[in-house]
């Protein structure tokens, strides 16, 4: 102990402390890591022995990494796992390896190994979510139930704003208003349109669509990993995922050199026919095509200024579990704008399915559908600005829905 | 008697493929939970646990095996963090709090049904979160290498490229500010 405090020699300072106590606590932390060097930790050992105040403060930084050392590790997102793998396998096939040779060996082996993996991945974050949302079953947004009965039939029981289709659209998002059965005041927020209209036609739409992705059991399909193309051999599960992650525009999320893409919107929806009806027909009423669905999923593509249009009416029927993306402003953004709309569909709809509203109940029926108004033009900037490129709707397992 | 991370990279190398998903497979969590120490948020976590990955799958042929491939990652995933950071402050865009206190404090489940233990072990967690928050990149970064990651000193001084005795003083200056915050709020000690 002499020669450790004879180095720095022991006076005592105007605070009460000795110059022993300030070498003392500069030692306390690698004190408690025994990390001294040979001769450090006995001197210290006997000094908090001795002195109450640095014996204190040992106490205090103790109980500070162990406070630390205690926390449990966090259990990523029931997804986290699949999207890692989803987007590795992005980036393999987007990697600009020489063809043949082990590089491009190894790149589709690698592919298939993750995808492989994400789908078995992905099985069990549904069942999660089934068990978790097991609760909820079809049926909840009952009000909105009209939704499936096609786009025809919908325009036709809405009094719009904007009847006339030859009359030229704003840039942007219009919405049309519905008239209430047996009311005379409008309400209801129902249909969005987006600023151009929509091209259904497959040669025009392709190249621009934005890629939906939603896992699922349909081999109708299958895209070689590698090159792209459409291949009849090996129609193993995994193509199926293949032709989800691998999309042609499917280079990743967070690609620095293309910020404007990479978020990935997930909803959740439950697994009976007359939901899926609604995703349907929300995609296919603005020109989207509907790729396939599966157990878990459901894949659809549609073209990048309808996105807005058709987020908007899925939004309406379910809700938004989240948008992610290494493009971090422009997930909160958009996730932001989402929430908000459907905290605030949920407020309209309730409204508007009351009986007897009042004075005060109508006037707030007609604020929120002026907010509704400006954020779905505010979604569909965002949509334009970042070009979603994958909205995943996970399916709540057939488990969570009423046997039928 | 499973392979090492070092015979998995080799592996990979000579072309088994199935040996970055074992990799990807052993670090995902460690990764993720380093990040969401570090970011506070489980949608900025999964982000930057992808970049680590998506970077240790660019430059791993070019790994020379120098160190383990544990230091390895980790240096990677920090520096992942700090960029993102850098990026953030140039931005004026630091990263968001993952839930209010409201709502954490329904999500961490003022429910009923769940054991006084539990709860206790849930608040340390937003709290800690909180407090590690106040703390600067540097810090940060060094007490969830340790504390979290338990990693030696020596390993921590090669993930932040500097010296042992960098280590123990940076590390030692974290702990004290980190004490003195908690005692501060005066809710622990």
């Amino acid at each position: 102990m002499g020669n450790f405090f004879k180095l720095t020699g022991v006076s005592r300072s105007k605070g009460g402390r000795t110059v022993e106590c300030r070498r003392v606590k500069e030692l306390l932390s690698p004190y408690i890591d025994r990390q001294l060097e040979p001769g450090e930790h006995e001197p210290v050992a006997a000094h908090l022995e001795t002195c109450a105040k640095c014996g204190a403060e040992y106490e205090e930084l103790h109980k500070t990494v162990d406070f630390l050392r205690q926390l449990p590790e966090v259990d990523p997102p029931s997804n986290f796992s699949a999207r890692l793998r989803s987007e590795l396998a992005n980036e393999i096939s987007g990697t600009s390896l020489p063809r043949g040779g082990f590089a491009a060996k190894t790149k589709s082996r690698v592919t298939r190994v993750f995808l492989v993996a994400a789908a078995a991945v992905i099985c069990l974050a549904v069942g999660l979510s089934a068990i978790r949302y097991g609760l909820s079953g079809p049926g909840i947004n009952e009000g909105v139930n009209e939704l499936a009965q096609g786009a025809r039939e919908e325009t036709q029981q809405f009094s719009t704003m904007d009847e006339d289709s030859s009359a030229p659209r704003e840039e942007g998002v219009t919405f049309k208003l519905r008239e209430a059965p047996g009311k005379k005041e409008t309400g209801g927020i129902k249909e969005v349109t987006p600023s151009k209209p929509a091209e259904p036609e497959k040669s025009k739409v392709e190249p621009e669509q934005s890629d939906v992705a939603v896992t699922g059991e349909t081999t109708e399909q299958y895209i070689d990993v590698e090159n792209d193309v459409p291949a009849r051999e090996d129609p193993l599960q995994e193509d199926e995922l293949a032709r989800i992650m691998l999309a042609p525009e499917g280079k990743g999320a967070g690609t620095e050199s293309s910020p404007g893409t990479g978020l990935i919107l997930t909803f959740e929806v439950p697994q009976d026919e007359a939901a899926l009806d609604k995703v349907e027909d929300a995609v296919q009423k603005y020109g989207g095509r509907v790729l396939g669905t599966g157990e878990s999923a459901l894949v659809f593509t549609a073209p990048p200024e309808a996105m807005a249009s058709v987020i908007m009416e899925v939004t309406h029927s379910f809700a938004p579990a989240g948008v992610e993306g290494i493009n971090f402003a422009a997930a909160k953004e958009y996730d932001k704008t989402l929430s908000e709309i459907a905290s605030l569909l949920k407020e309209e709809k309730a409204l508007f399915t009351k009986d007897d509203p009042s004075d005060d109940e109508n006037r707030r029926l007609a604020e929120l559908r002026e907010s509704l108004e400006q954020l779905t033009y505010r979604l569909a900037e965002l949509s334009r600005k970042y070009k979603i490129k994958k909205c995943e709707v996970l399916l709540y397992n057939k488990l969570s829905v009423k046997e039928n | 008697m499973p392979p090492s991370d070092e015979q998995l990279v080799k592996k990979f190398k000579a072309g088994e493929v199935e040996a970055f998903e074992e990799l990807v497979t052993r670090y995902e969590r460690k990764v993720y939970n380093l990040a969401y120490r570090f970011t506070g948020n489980h949608a900025d976590a999964g982000d930057l646990a992808q970049e680590v990955f998506i970077r240790v799958f660019r430059s791993i042929r070019g790994f020379r095996e120098e160190s383990s491939f544990s230091t390895w990652i980790y240096t990677i995933a920090v520096n992942v963090c700090r960029d993102e950071l850098r990026k953030r402050k140039r931005r004026k865009n630091v990263f968001w709090e993952e839930m209010s206190p409201s709502q954490a404090e329904t999500a961490a489940g003022r429910d009923t049904s769940l054991p006084e233990e539990e709860l206790e072990r849930r608040d340390l967690q937003q709290l800690m979160q909180h407090y590690l928050r106040q703390l600067p990149e540097n810090h940060r970064l060094i007490l969830l290498l340790r504390e979290m990651e338990q990693l030696p000193y020596e390993e921590i001084a090669s993930v932040l490229n500097c010296s042992i005795g960098t280590v123990k003083s940076r590390l030692s200056r974290a702990r004290n500010a980190l004490k003195d915050i908690i005692k501060t709020d005066g809710e622990l000690f």
